[in-house]
């Protein structure tokens, strides 16, 4: 490796990525583009890629912020978290850790980094493999004394987001075209699996949220159900259709 | 030893650059395109529905790869796990070559995820052609690499773009994306003549051109691949496609971008600066 080398590219690194053009630029020179309009091509397409690869991660946020708000946002969570993977595609992972560490980086709070929790899960859904849905058929096989011994298995693109806020509301209006406004509180569990027919988002209420989240660790159904909050009567209801949905890809039943 | 021409990968015709807003289009429709051009980076980190999609045009279209993040001048460890994922990628949709840019990414752990241009000296050379020849091996073909497009230059380089293209070719047997746009961008910015940047380009290595549009500021130019291709630039693809002896053409469209069939009908405009007997 040069050394030379080494050093001109962390020099120009800095130059490009830090706050500040450096004002001792002797090593450029010789284009006929002026030194300080060339490094500031590079300068502006540096911050211009990652704002928008974060805006086309988090478009509900950037809609809910405003431009102004959300570029803000995106020059604080690349100046405090730049980047350093291969590629753009886990960039927006870095905004999330932003704002669960700065949740002041918003008016909107809370409800800011559970929407961008949302949208990270739609994206994260994309790129997870495709399995098939668990038949609701398999239920009928499981003995009547076997069901608090059921363990179900959660589809590999499930992502599931327990919030304070009505975030799928939020995400709607962005999907209708209008402008996403904060909401009053009002708490769900947002639910986000990939079928072969595309993206879907799923609203449980906070119990039936709870009980799934549970199944989805691995705890079996007696276990999951204990301390839930859920009717007895509506258990069956709830499995059904988390499994209509797709949250689940196997059933396993254990017995005593 | 003689060279053959295109390093002996075949002619694929006339091409587009792959991009997410035409996949409905070319799944639906299925129109008649020579080869599609993929982004590597955007098919690598996934297991979900890109790889579906790659898949499916992979089996209709002949397929091949344009990387981002090689960052094959860089003086950071080479990312093996990158490399391996490009092969893997590579085997899966039969890509017929793999190639990236002339440039670094990134440094010191850091990915600016922009094509940041080298100082081209003698030692830069010899770094570079020794990373060259480990993706080669682990490819078990020769990588092919892209002119970029630059707004600085070095004051330590030692000689002009083109030699250095040229040394790497020589010294590691390498493919070139011959740029054609680029050329007219760096041209315009350096201060260079095209002319004789293609005089000093080794033929017998250039495997693919790349054609695209550039915003003009005047005093400068930015290589944005949004807007048509201008005649200038046309005319330099005729030129260099007949000094290369027929090579792949590509049209890059990345930002504001048209219907895949205006995207296409702009790639096509190519018949009109190639031979008559390409062109048919």
């Amino acid at each position: 490796m040069s050394a030379a080398l080494a050093v001109a590219e962390r020099w120009l690194l800095h130059a490009i990525t830090g706050q500040h053009v450096p004002k001792d630029r002797r090593r450029l020179g010789g284009a006929r583009v002026p030194v300080e309009i060339g490094l500031g091509i590079y300068r502006n397409a540096y911050r211009s890629r990652l704002i928008d690869s974060l805006a086309d991660d988090y478009p509900a946020l950037q809609s809910l912020l405003g431009q102004e708000s959300f570029s803000a946002l995106a020059e604080a969570v690349i100046t405090a978290l730049p980047p350093t993977d291969a590629t753009l595609n886990r960039f927006g992972r870095r905004l999330l850790g932003y704002l669960r560490r700065h949740p002041q980086a918003t008016p909107h709070g809370r409800l800011a980094l559970d929407l961008a929790r949302l949208e990270w899960a739609i994206v994260e859904a994309i790129h997870a493999p495709l399995v098939p849905a668990l038949d609701q058929a398999a239920f009928g096989a499981i003995p009547a004394d076997g069901w608090p011994g059921v363990r179900l298995q959660p589809s590999p693109s499930l992502r599931l987001i327990t919030s304070r806020w009505p975030i799928d509301v939020c995400y709607c209006q962005h999907l209708r075209g209008e402008p996403v406004t904060a909401p009053d509180p009002a708490s769900e569990v947002v639910a986000v699996v990939r079928r072969p027919e595309g993206l879907e988002r799923r609203r449980f209420t906070p119990a039936a949220g709870r009980l799934i989240i549970r199944l989805t660790r691995g705890r079996p159904l007696g276990e999951a159900l204990t301390g839930c909050r859920l009717e007895p009567a509506a258990v069956g209801g709830v499995l059904r259709d988390a499994t209509g949905f797709g949250c689940f890809s196997g059933v396993a039943c254990q017995t005593a | 030893m003689i060279t053959p021409q295109r390093l002996g990968l075949p002619d694929l015709g006339i091409g587009v650059g792959l991009r997410t807003v035409h996949y409905r289009h070319l799944r639906e429709e299925q129109p008649e395109v020579d080869f599609l051009e993929i982004i590597s980076d955007n098919y690598m980190e996934s297991a979900g529905r890109p790889l579906e999609i790659l898949d499916e045009l992979a089996a209709r279209y002949p397929i091949v790869m344009h990387g981002v993040s090689l960052s094959i001048g860089s003086t950071d460890p080479l990312d093996r796990a990158y490399v391996r994922n490009l092969v893997r990628l590579r085997d899966r949709c039969q890509a017929r070559w793999v190639s990236d840019h002339l440039c670094f990414t990134g440094v010191a752990g850091r990915n600016t995820h922009d094509l940041l241009p080298l100082p081209y000296t003698h030692a830069a050379l010899e770094h570079i052609a020794g990373r060259i020849r480990t993706v080669q091996d682990a490819l078990g073909a020769p990588l092919v690499i892209e002119n970029p497009s630059t707004y600085l230059a070095w004051k330590t380089s030692q000689m002009p773009e083109w030699e250095f293209l040229s040394e790497l070719c020589r010294l590691t047997g390498c493919g070139l994306l011959l740029d054609v746009n680029n050329i007219y961008v760096s041209a315009r910015n350096m201060g260079f003549d095209p002319q004789e940047y293609l005089a000093g380009v080794p033929w017998p290595h250039v495997v693919q051109f790349h054609v695209a549009g550039h915003t003009d500021n005047g005093d400068h130019v930015i290589d944005t691949h949004d807007h048509p291709v201008i005649p200038p630039v046309w005319k330099l693809l005729g030129q260099a496609w007949r000094l290369s002896g027929g090579a792949s053409v590509l049209l890059e469209w990345d930002a504001q971008i048209p219907t895949f069939p205006e995207v296409h009908a702009e790639a096509l405009k190519a018949r009109r600066v190639l031979p008559a007997r390409r062109a048919a």
